[in-house]
């Protein structure tokens, strides 16, 4: 009683190649980001690929289109084959592959044009976001759906890992995406200050667990097995594993925002938890390169098994780091700095990116039927792209430490020893050229694995006739009797587990009242919300991609103090929907920055941040002086905080286009006094001065 | 911090429904044989190596 | 090793493939495989298709289709597994086919009409040997029932006990007001799951402690448990953030799943034990009218009249029929050499036929035979065997019991001066120091005692073995099968150059005996007939001589005059002898060595059932005293002979040792020992030789010494713990530091110091 089937490897061959193409696409993105922190210069003076755009660009390109392409690929591809069926539903397939396409389209349109929520991973717009849940739940339909239909009983624990895949992202997304629209591709979250912190972070760091590391695991006990021929180390480990880690990896997210106002003791769950994640983490790279065992000649062969083990290698070490840096003497000195950028593409070129180069090299001579065109090639590749990541984590390491060192740098009467912010940047530029030679040699290793892929697909027979699967008719039945008895137990079990957990819901939203508003915000210090100026102002440093190399959030540390002011408070930024504390400087930290330097000085530094500081590597802002501010939608928008419980009088939010005018004027007044030029009350620049000077200045003084 | 108000309920939703998970697959036996799915994976329905010798 | 062609997995030398479902594999031909296979002839196991035997082995049945359970041996790699899955393939009677390689196991679902034995056919075509498993013989199926539920229970107390610990880690990290009390209350209401449904098994435990009035781990568990609760829930009402909750939780959780490590080696222990009798489902061949008709072993009846095949194994209890015929009877006896029973001898099943085809009536069904009912004696007596829980639970009670009455004493003492620190620190005592750790590292060191065992060729079956070991004062080997390999071996042929034309005579003469000497010369010429001489008219009269024509000349392969065991055999031509060949026991290839070093710290004794002369020789070449090799022992006279010395490691094989291997403080079943007696003993060899022994010696003085460092470590915690509990100085944080470091140390303790 057997069937015979075709496995649907088409859509295989198509996310297979849009990971190819995407894939180029992030890291050239990536390498012109990085030349352009080494050599200013490279941003063109152009404001859509000035670095602030940029940078979004790259990640959501690493991230969903490249990374996202490659797991999907990786996901049909095993999927069909460990359940045994052809996908659900081939529609819901196409609809999966060319709408996320799309959404990486758009992307690739609006992250440039500056349409972005400034929430790391997670920028893009509203109609964008529904978008993705869309087609994540077509994705999922069509998961499931193959599941349910499945001809193996048994579920492969890559299987495991796609479901809880599946299931957290499009928790996270919806939750992290919460918005109210103003306008076509405009929209202010719900949450603000801190609460949107803590969204944030627990989706970013989520986002690295669920969709860079769960899916990739799968991949990994899928085609590392695969590869070398032999059952992986440890079946049971890996179902250990994934239940660990699927219970704790949730709650990790709080490492991100250690020393920031977030109350001491969700920082400290957030360290416990992340240190907990080393056992379950190192359980999987265990399992991974144990598989091995008995084949460790493969490695000298084969270049799918290099870049598979590298890969496997390279998690292990970032789930090594990971919780060394969520510890918070380590964060202290590492958060904010390039270390933390070595880690990440420690993570994503070493273990995301390898993974895939090693999936894609397994399964392109497969699909097209046929062999690889070389394997001399494909191991240069592996080769030129490991030197490349370790000149690009060896970089960045040395410049993460050195800028965290000089930073907190204090002499012995107890002032900074490198009071000038820009003595810090200097110093590390070098490495910064470094890193780009890293990121290059990267590339080439990756052009030359596009080049070996077209050549293979070229020697690929063009009859490509599909073969079919013979599988068992149905599903093996059980050959226990008392099956009903079974199921109604697991079922009155699961129903237990479900209540209980709906009991607990419903008692939190009961106590919801008992909790005070504003517990955290301390009465005597009620903080004034933005003029709607400055609220446009806001925008403008958020289109800008201020965020992205500028933090503000001043931790309670000695020399961040000395440096910058007192340390950040919940309530300076309870109205900020977003927030805007940032996790890099690139640049120093704007949390106080207001009525620190004169509106010319503003206005200077802007068009040409090198005429204020000679060796500063900020992009110039021409265009802010010439485009105008878009202050009609300012009411809807001041309409929208008001909503979102920012006190607005019902005055301000009605004539906010006036107020701003009348503010913007007074500044533009000033700045000519100062010796500007004429005309620039309608400009963004203006509203951008005047947002600049306002931060820090918004809580009143007990 | 009112937001923990929604993700305490998330965080015990998502980890009371990997629990739930959990009891659906010890119900459906997920767990009887740790020993089989490794290999079983390991040969395909289509015979690629046939042509290798 | 080289590595199989198809596969890769490593084959054994000389060889292509690993297996025949590799070779198939490879071939790509299956499909014509399954078309010639299904045109072989089934007469091996007719048996199973008549109405009956179905009826036996059928585990569930729908409509159409039947479930049967087989227990395949020979399973090697993915190979296997996806040739036998593979079954509906071949067969489109087979529905469904899946491999449990983990227990060797093979569940399939077939519809009504297709005949057992065309599947069992199809299956050994594919090299492998497969044997019905009757409804609850599986091991794998009990256990899966058992292991559904601990793992739910495990798993709740796992997730509840990660989730407190999100709720408490605020706690002590300093957050407050409301936030705190929503806490507090989580954390509350998710130590409910644990106390109601994790624990269940422990309150089952407990239970029957108080049902026989005795203390055990279960109950000061539940105590800790329900004191913690008490305690936690008691101050939470009155306002205070001392709670219990995090620690008891996590370490409830430790707790379960060192647990069920120990369950999950005992079970590993239980699938080897599952061994089929290797005649069970054979087909036997039954007079019926005039008729022969295939039958299984349990169906047929006394009286029963059966035509038993060369080779096969006698089922039951019979009496011969026919004039003479040969018996292997090493299974039984130890015995090297074949048996001649003549007509009307009583024949016990077990017996293997050596002889052409023979007449034998059925005495007793297949159930009562003398084997089985030892077998099922055997297996009863050793369930109730297991010292080493009752001694954990003799430890724990002791310890319990003094926590309880320190407990007590100093509530009474100190609740006049203060009633409620009295009764808080009274049942942190009670918390922190109920033997919990030592409940937790006991089965822990047990189970990695276990596990280090397996790993060097051991299969402990009665866990108090390790304690036992370091009683142990004589070491009693039987010889066949433990000490020999079984097998004779050529160790002089006179002449020493002997002409090939006599080895050719020889081996043309032997060409078809089943008898060890033929056996021995095989091995010992391995290159075979060269000349091809054409040896005419070779008759065997079994266990006498063979003879045989060649160029007119009558050439005869007799005993030796001058040898009484028959370890000498001429070769004579025309009656003159022109050869002699000199045989001996085949030694395993580390049996010298081992023994000596054995020698030095026991008084060694051999006991065989061979005949005296034999195992004399054995003990001279062994250096033993030949007091102390024992020849010619019965069955009864080896069990007296156990009883009478105490402290005594027996190790056999035979149906003869296995009393005696169950009066032994510790009885040893060699490698590849009959089912009997692997199920009398206490350990089971999975290597060939005498070397997993030295290693068992070496891991039971390795697990007593961790034992007794756990339970130093254990003690020194409680008096540590508890003393800081009565003076007032534990608090939930330090309780949350304290249990859990207490069981990583415990558990670091249990892991270190095996290799």
């Amino acid at each position: 009683m057997s069937t015979k089937i075709y496995y649907d490897d088409d859509i295989v061959k198509k996310f297979v190649v849009v990971t190819l193409i995407w894939g180029g696409a992030a890291f050239l993105f990536g390498l012109i980001a990085a030349l352009q922190l080494a050599y200013w210069p490279l941003n063109l003076n152009l404001e859509w690929i000035t670095f602030g755009r940029l940078r979004p660009l790259h990640t959501n390109a690493a991230i969903f289109a490249f990374a996202g392409n490659a797991i999907f690929a990786g996901i049909y591809h095993s999927s069909q084959r460990l359940l045994k069926t052809r996908m659900f539903s081939d529609t819901l397939s196409r609809i999966h592959f060319w709408g996320w396409q799309l959404i990486i389209v758009s992307a690739a349109i609006t992250l440039p044009l500056g349409y972005t929520q400034s929430k790391e991973y997670a920028e893009l717009e509203w109609p964008i976001d529904i978008a993705i849940a869309l087609i994540w739940v077509v994705f999922a339909v069509n998961f499931f759906g193959t599941i349910a239909k499945r001809r193996e009983k048994h579920m492969y624990v890559a299987i495991w890992f796609y479901i809880a895949t599946i299931v957290t992202v499009a928790v996270l997304h919806i939750v992290n995406s919460i918005e109210i629209p103003v306008g076509f591709l405009k929209s202010y979250p719900v949450y603000a200050g801190i609460q949107d912190a803590m969204v944030q972070w627990w989706y970013g760091h989520n986002a690295v667990a669920f969709f860079l590391t769960t899916p990739f695991l799968g991949l990994m006990y899928y085609y590392i097995p695969k590869a070398v021929n032999r059952p992986v180390y440890s079946y049971r480990l890996s179902i250990v594993h994934f239940w660990a880690l699927v219970f704790i990896y949730i709650w990790a997210g709080p490492h991100h925002l250690l020393y920031t106002s977030l109350p001491a003791w969700a920082q400290t769950l957030g360290v416990v938890f992340s240190v907990m994640l080393w056992a379950p983490s190192w359980g999987g790279m265990i399992n991974g390169l144990l598989t091995l065992r008995g084949s460790w000649h493969l490695l000298r062969t084969d270049p799918i098994v290099k870049f598979l083990v590298t890969a496997v290698t390279f998690y292990g070490m970032s789930t090594f780091e990971g919780p060394l840096l969520s510890i918070k003497s380590v964060s202290a000195l590492a958060h904010n700095t390039d270390w933390i950028i070595g880690h990440v593409h420690g993570g994503a070129l070493g273990w995301n990116g390898m993974m895939s180069f090693g999936m894609i090299y397994y399964l392109v001579p497969r699909l097209w039927k046929t062999s690889l065109y070389s394997v001399a090639l494909a191991t240069k590749h592996f080769w030129i792209s490991l030197l490349g990541i370790l000149l690009y984590y060896i970089s960045m390491w040395a410049s993460g430490i050195t800028q965290g060192l000089m930073w907190r740098a204090v002499d012995p009467q107890g002032r900074l020893m490198y009071p000038d912010f820009i003595e810090t940047v200097v110093k590390i530029v070098p490495l910064y050229w470094v890193r780009a030679a890293g990121g290059l040699l990267f590339i080439i290793g990756f052009f030359i694995m596009v080049y070996n892929i077209i050549k293979t697909i070229q020697s690929a027979p063009a009859q490509q006739e599909q073969t079919p699967v013979i599988v068992p008719d149905e599903q093996p039945s059980s050959s226990t009797p008392d099956e009903g008895h079974r199921k109604l137990e697991g079922l009155a079990a699961v129903f237990t587990v479900l209540a209980v957990a709906a009991i607990l819901v419903g008692s939190v939203i009961e106590i919801y009242p008992t909790l005070s508003l504003h517990k955290y915000v301390q009465p005597n210090k009620i903080t004034d919300p933005y003029t709607p100026l400055e609220l446009a102002g806001r925008d403008v440093y958020i289109k800008e991609g201020c965020y992205v190399c500028h933090t503000q959030q001043i931790r309670p540390l000695a020399a961040e103090v000395l440096r910058y002011g007192p340390p950040s408070t919940i309530e300076e930024s309870m109205y900020d929907h977003p927030f805007q504390w940032g996790s890099k400087r690139t640049g120093p930290d704007l949390a106080r920055v207001g009525k620190k330097y004169p509106d010319l000085w503003h206005y200077r530094h802007m068009i040409d941040p090198r005429s204020i500081s000679a060796k500063s590597i900020m992009p110039n802002y021409p265009w802010l002086a010439e485009k105008k501010v878009d202050f009609v939608s300012l009411r809807k928008k001041l309409s929208v905080m008001k909503m979102l419980n920012v006190p607005y009088d019902d005055d301000t939010v009605a004539n906010a286009d006036i107020v701003a005018q009348k503010q913007a004027q007074t500044i533009a007044d000033q700045l000519v006094t100062e010796g500007a030029p004429q005309g620039l009350a309608d400009k963004e620049l203006v509203a951008l001065i005047a947002y600049l000077q306002a931060l820090g200045q918004k809580g009143k003084k007990p | 911090m009112n937001i923990i108000i929604l993700m305490i309920p998330m965080a015990l939703i998502l980890g009371f429904g990997f629990l739930a998970a959990f009891f659906f697959a010890a119900s459906q036996d997920q767990f009887a044989d740790l020993d089989t799915p490794a290999h079983r994976i390991l040969i395909d329905e289509t015979e690629e190596r046939k042509t290798k010798t | 090793m080289s590595s199989c062609l198809y596969c890769q997995s490593q084959s054994p030398l000389g060889t292509t493939f690993c297996c025949r479902a590799c070779e198939i594999l490879y071939d790509g031909q299956f499909q014509i495989f399954a078309k010639k296979a299904q045109t072989l002839k089934k007469e091996k196991w007719a048996a199973l298709d008549t109405p009956e035997a179905r009826h036996l082995y059928r585990i569930a049945s729908s409509a159409k289709t039947e479930n049967f359970r087989l227990y395949v041996e020979g399973l090697q790699c993915a190979s296997c597994i996806h040739l036998l899955e593979k079954l509906p393939e071949f067969e489109p009677q087979v529905h469904s086919a899946q491999v449990l390689f983990g227990s060797s196991e093979l569940l399939i679902d077939i519809e009504k009409d297709l005949p057992l034995s065309n599947l069992l056919t199809l299956i050994e075509e594919m090299g492998y040997s497969a044997h019905l498993l009757k409804k609850g013989e599986s091991a794998q199926e009990s256990w899966q029932n058992d292991s559904r539920r601990w793992l739910k229970e495990i798993a709740v107390a796992g997730a509840c006990a990660g989730n407190i610990m999100m709720f408490i880690v605020p706690v002590y990290a300093g957050v407050s007001g409301s936030y705190k009390t929503v806490f507090l209350w989580l954390s509350f209401t998710l130590f409910l799951p644990i106390l109601i449904y994790s624990a269940q098994s422990i309150y089952q435990g407990a239970w029957r402690a108080l049902k026989t009035r005795t203390l055990n781990t279960d109950l000061a568990l539940t105590i800790a448990l329900w004191g913690g609760f008490i305690l936690s829930t008691f101050n939470l009402l009155n306002g205070s953030d001392i709670v219990y909750y995090d620690s008891t939780a996590s370490f409830l959780f430790l707790i379960l799943v060192s647990r069920y490590f120990v369950k999950k080696v005992q079970r590993r222990t239980l699938l080897h034990l599952q061994k089929q009798d290797s005649w069970e489902d054979a087909s036997y061949l039954k007079k019926v009218g005039t008729d022969w008709a295939a039958q299984i072993a349990p169906l047929l009846l006394p009286g029963d009249e059966i035509k038993l095949l060369k080779n096969q194994v006698l089922p039951c209890d019979a009496e011969a029929l026919s004039s003479q015929s040969e018996w292997d009877t090493s299974l039984m006896t130890g015995e090297v050499l074949p048996r001649l029973y003549p007509h009307d001898m009583k024949l016990h099943a077990g017996l293997k036929l050596l002889s052409a085809e023979t007449y034998v009536r059925i005495l007793k069904p297949y159930d009562q035979s003398e084997i089985q009912q030892m077998l099922q004696m055997v297996s009863r007596q050793s369930l109730n065997k297991s010292q080493f829980i009752r001694k954990m639970d003799l430890w724990s009670q002791r310890l319990l019991m003094t926590v309880f009455v320190v407990g007590i004493l100093f509530f009474a003492f100190y609740s006049s001066i203060n009633l409620e620190a009295a009764l808080q620190r009274t049942l942190a005592l009670w918390i922190v120091a109920c033997p919990c750790s030592l409940a937790f590292a006991a089965p822990l060191t047990l189970y990695r005692a276990l596990l280090e065992a397996r790993r060097r060729g051991l299969l402990i079956k009665n866990h108090d073995v390790f304690e036992k070991a370091s009683n142990i004062k004589n070491l009693i080997f039987d010889k066949t099968g433990t000490l020999t390999t079984g097998q004779l071996s050529l160790i002089k042929s006179e002449p020493s150059d002997l002409h090939q034309k006599y080895k050719d005579i020889v081996l043309e003469l032997e060409k078809t005996s089943e008898h060890p000497i033929a056996f021995a010369f095989r091995r010992a010429w391995p290159e075979g007939p060269q000349l091809h001489l054409p040896v005419s008219d070779v008759y065997e009269n079994v266990g006498e001589k063979v003879y045989g024509l060649l160029d007119g000349k009558m050439y005869i392969l007799c005993r030796a005059p001058e040898s009484s065991d028959m370890l000498m055999i001429d070769l004579l031509e025309n009656g003159k002898k022109v050869a002699r060949f000199s045989f001996k026991d085949e030694l395993f290839v580390d049996t010298q060595k081992t023994l000596q070093t054995l020698q030095k710290k026991f008084t060694t004794f051999i006991l065989s059932g061979d005949s005296l002369s034999r195992v004399q020789l054995l003990a001279k070449e062994l250096s033993l005293p030949t007091e102390k090799a024992l020849g010619e022992q019965t069955p009864l006279q080896k069990w007296n002979f156990v009883k009478d010395h105490k402290s005594t490691l027996m190790m056999g094989d035979g149906a003869n040792d296995a009393a005696a291997l169950q009066e032994a403080t510790i009885g040893v079943a060699s490698h590849g020992s009959l089912e009997v007696s692997f199920r009398a003993a206490d350990i089971y060899l999975l290597k060939k030789g005498l070397n997993p022994l030295l290693q068992f010696f070496s891991i039971s003085r390795r697990y007593q010494i961790i034992l007794k460092r756990n339970f130093i470590l254990a003690i020194t915690y409680n008096s540590i713990a508890g003393a800081c509990a009565l003076l007032g100085w534990i608090n939930p944080l330090v309780a949350a530091l304290l249990m859990p470091l207490s069981s990583l140390i415990l558990l670091l303790s249990t892991m270190e110091g095996w290799s």
